[in-house]
């Protein structure tokens, strides 16, 4: 092939070439030729398909959204009925054993004592004998008192939270053998009964698993009243344990007794944390806003 | 229109390929157009042959079909290409060189 020839296919090929792309520019080409495919050119369609499954799909995440948000609401809800309802069982189980079982061993321990004083009445029973009774009866008796107000801790709501923890920690002290220090930088404020009891059964909760688990010798109860929160702090110099803060969003992992006392302190508005790594103890803390 | 200059007498019967991709859009509207454009403007002396690229995916290599829809005009000669769905009919008599000179 002469040289022209060439040069004149060469210029054919160019113009042909430019043809195709003047074709695709303009949106006018179906399909591309391949070697061994055909392509299809769909540029436009496949931009409007993502468009529109891209509105599909926030649509279904939208209505997802609420749909959990709803559960969300469901369950809080149906959390805080269990809490009053147990809170209630309390109240009743306390008030009777107070008032009911409480007086019935008062009376017999009064029947007992009388009994030994000369007012006629001949038991056979041996003056040491009858103190020994009534001092097993009055041993039950204060059980039943320290029962009763684990169950329902009547100084919360005659005197207020700190004088009620530090009534607990006391009682905790005598029966843990762990040295507790308590601190608390408001005395007279009143807080909201809801929060409160709740910042109560915080603290009863975490000193339980400080008695159960932690293998500790010393805890630090603190309260301290912030701007514009509660905060309850309850440390101890125990084993600690691996928790990974990561699992605490996850509602269906963590140990049960923090998913109780974080769902306590969410109730009624605040949140909880827990820090603790092997070796370096443990550390609750409960923060309530105002 | 008449057909000047084309180097076809009266009579000479033009043949003219579609290459065409089976159902796709603008290959439905270029055959479309064609019909249009030959019963309108070469009454008579035009023969249509329309290739799905689809079934005579050879025939569209060997004649170096690289974008449908693509017509050619056959003869007479020279051999001339178009791309695109010819809705322009002046621009694809023009091309096919079937224009007024």
């Amino acid at each position: 092939m002469g040289e022209k020839a060439a040069y004149e296919e060469l210029e054919a090929r160019l113009g042909e070439a430019e043809k195709i792309i003047k074709a695709l520019r303009s949106g006018q080409g179906d399909a591309i030729i391949g070697d061994k495919n055909i392509y299809l050119v769909r540029l436009k369609q496949m931009e409007e398909a993502l468009q529109k499954s891209r509105e599909e799909l926030e649509i279904r995440v939208q209505e997802r959204t609420e749909q959990l948000s709803q559960e969300i609401d469901q369950r809080r809800s149906l959390s805080k009925r269990l809490v009053e309802t147990v809170e209630g069982d309390r109240r009743e189980m306390a008030m009777y054993l107070h008032d009911e079982i409480g007086q019935m061993l008062t009376t017999l321990r009064m029947e007992l004592e009388w009994s030994g004083n000369g007012t006629g009445e001949p038991n056979g029973l041996s003056n040491e004998k009858r103190e020994r009774a009534s001092a097993r009866i009055l041993e039950i008796l204060n059980k039943v008192k320290d029962v009763s107000r684990s169950l329902r801790p009547g100084l919360l709501d005659t005197l207020g939270l700190a004088p009620a923890i530090r009534s607990m920690v006391e009682g905790f002290k005598e029966v843990s053998g762990l040295r507790v220090h308590t601190h608390c930088n408001w005395l007279d404020e009143t807080i909201d009964p809801e929060k409160s009891l709740a910042l109560y059964r915080i603290a009863q909760e975490a000193l339980t698993n400080v008695a159960k688990h932690a293998e500790a010798t010393e805890v630090f109860v603190t309260l301290i009243r912030k701007n514009s929160s509660f905060q309850l702090s309850v440390e101890d110099n125990g084993n600690g344990f691996n928790y990974d803060e990561l699992e605490k969003d996850n509602s269906d992992k963590g140990p049960l007794g923090i998913r109780i006392m974080r769902e306590r302190a969410v109730l009624v508005g605040g949140d909880l944390t827990v820090e603790s790594k092997i070796g370096k103890g443990t550390n609750v803390v409960a923060e309530i806003p105002v | 229109m008449s057909i000047p200059g084309t180097g076809a007498t009266k009579n000479e019967t033009i043949v003219l390929q579609l290459f065409v991709a089976g159902e796709e859009s603008h290959s439905k509207i270029a055959v479309n157009n064609l019909r249009e454009i030959c019963d309108s403007h070469l009454k008579d002396r035009c023969r249509i042959e329309i290739v799905d690229v689809y079934e005579s995916f050879d025939i569209a290599l060997e004649n170096n079909i690289f974008l449908t829809p693509a017509l050619i005009k056959v003869s007479p000669g020279p051999r001339i290409t178009v791309f695109g769905n010819l809705s322009d009919t002046s621009e694809v008599l023009t091309a096919l060189q079937f224009g007024d000179s």
